[in-house]
């Protein structure tokens, strides 16, 4: 079961790509699962360079989860993206 | 979801046993593949010389071919590619001067993994090591031009010679623009925040990767590049079908032969809006080869298609001003034309 939080830990995601495919597919992954989780989440999606530097990230997509880069580099796997939902952001 | 766990599941633990076997069923697949994709067509009630024929026998045969070759190559690249990352590959540049920098550099971008949608990320993180342009230069035009999918078809379709030709010349095109565009000393032309970031010292993480996370690798760019690409092929290659059976023959000589000196520019013009990938264009220029078109037009047609493209030029503009990017479209399409040419003048 998982207990969806409360608006004030309302998880923040941003999804960073500057207009490619893998981005917006990725976008739509990380969407989804968290619908499917019972998650509420604040997706974000970033396409500002500076914000790149910002996580030192050199591949897109990539992803933030409340400020800690969680993955970079392709489309992640569904079973990646779940578990940042489950166990909270620790991958 | 068992048998997907399942099936997952014994590649790790015995990947020894999983590539042994899978090589062979690749190989006795391959082999197969021949006397199938034509007993099929013979099967077809449809006349081999017609040209409905020609263009069905062309399709059936080559897709099945190519799609292997692909997912074979794609994994096995994508097991030594995993050793490669850009964060690595920044390592192994940051800090050098340009000249054999620059030769690393288009070699590296051979083998390290890349999508145009990272150019821009990938640009920032090189100049703030301290790559210098020219060599950054040298990775970002080798990266998207010189790959697996790119060679693959090449090689599936023209034979290896000119795959290795592709890949020579495609280095070669990387290595001097990008050694030009260092020359030129056009630091200056980079957007003002770029510029002024901190330097910092490039590391990576020491990468240990046990062979079971090499075949996770290859699976995992399997999915991702052939899971990408399949269609651009599958269009690619009908297209090809289609002209390979109702063009005439010798119909591209007059327009893409050696003769017409303007032949090569106009290819080069032409390819540049185009936003296709290697998996797309490849068969089709294998179709306008076949109808007459020489191959230093067609070589040329094909790398501004691959190298240069619109879409990636509007990206790029969010760290670079218009200007360096002009210098590098300029210098790239110079590189491609006197490719075309001399081919043409050559063969």
């Amino acid at each position: 079961m998982i207990t969806p939080p409360s608006r004030s830990t309302l998880t923040q995601v941003k999804v960073l790509g500057i207009g490619c495919r893998r981005c917006r597919d990725t976008y739509a992954l990380v969407e989804d699962v968290a619908r499917t989780a019972g998650v509420a989440i604040a997706l974000e999606r970033v396409d500002d360079p500076q914000q790149f530097v910002a996580y030192g990230v050199m591949r897109s997509p990539a992803v933030v989860i409340d400020g800690r880069l969680v993955h970079a580099g392709g489309r992640p796997a569904r079973d990646k993206v779940e578990r940042w939902f489950h166990e909270g952001p620790t991958t | 979801m068992h048998v997907i766990a399942l099936s997952r599941k014994w590649p790790d633990t015995h990947p020894r046993a999983f590539l042994a076997l899978a090589a062979v069923s690749w190989v006795a697949l391959y082999w197969a593949l021949i006397p199938a994709s034509e007993a099929l067509v013979a099967a077809l009630p449809v006349d081999r010389a017609s040209h409905l024929g020609g263009a069905l026998q062309f399709f059936l045969y080559d897709t099945p071919k190519v799609l292997l070759l692909l997912t074979g190559i794609v994994f096995v690249m994508g097991m030594v590619n995993s050793a490669f990352t850009p964060e690595r590959t920044r390592v192994l540049l940051a800090g050098r001067t340009e000249g054999i920098a620059n030769v690393m550099a288009a070699s590296l971008g051979v083998v390290t993994p890349f999508c145009s949608c990272s150019a821009v990320p990938l640009f920032i993180g090189f100049v703030q090591a301290g790559v210098p342009l020219g060599v950054t230069f040298s990775f970002l035009i080798a990266a998207p031009m010189v790959n697996e999918v790119a060679l693959t078809l090449l090689f599936g379709l023209f034979g290896w010679r000119i795959a290795l030709l592709y890949l020579g010349l495609g280095l070669s095109v990387a290595i001097l623009a990008g050694w030009i565009v260092g020359r030129l000393r056009m630091e200056a032309h980079l957007e003002d925040w770029v510029r002024d970031m901190p330097r910092i010292v490039a590391t990576a993480d020491d990468l240990r990767l046990t062979l079971s996370d090499r075949v996770d690798a290859g699976f995992a760019a399997v999915r991702d590049i052939v899971g990408r690409v399949w269609p651009y092929i599958l269009a690619g290659i009908a297209i090809g079908a289609v002209i390979h059976g109702y063009v005439p023959e010798a119909f591209m000589a007059s327009i893409m032969g050696k003769d017409a000196w303007w032949s090569v520019p106009l290819a080069v013009v032409v390819g540049v809006p185009m936003y296709t990938n290697a998996a797309g264009v490849i068969p089709i220029v294998q179709a306008l080869l076949a109808k007459g078109a020489a191959l230093g037009t067609v070589l040329a047609f094909m790398m501004s298609v691959i190298a240069l493209s619109l879409p990636e030029m509007v990206i790029l503009r969010k760290v670079l001003k218009v200007r360096l990017i002009a210098t590098f479209v300029g210098v790239v399409a110079a590189g491609i034309l006197l490719v075309g040419y001399v081919f043409n003048a050559v063969l």
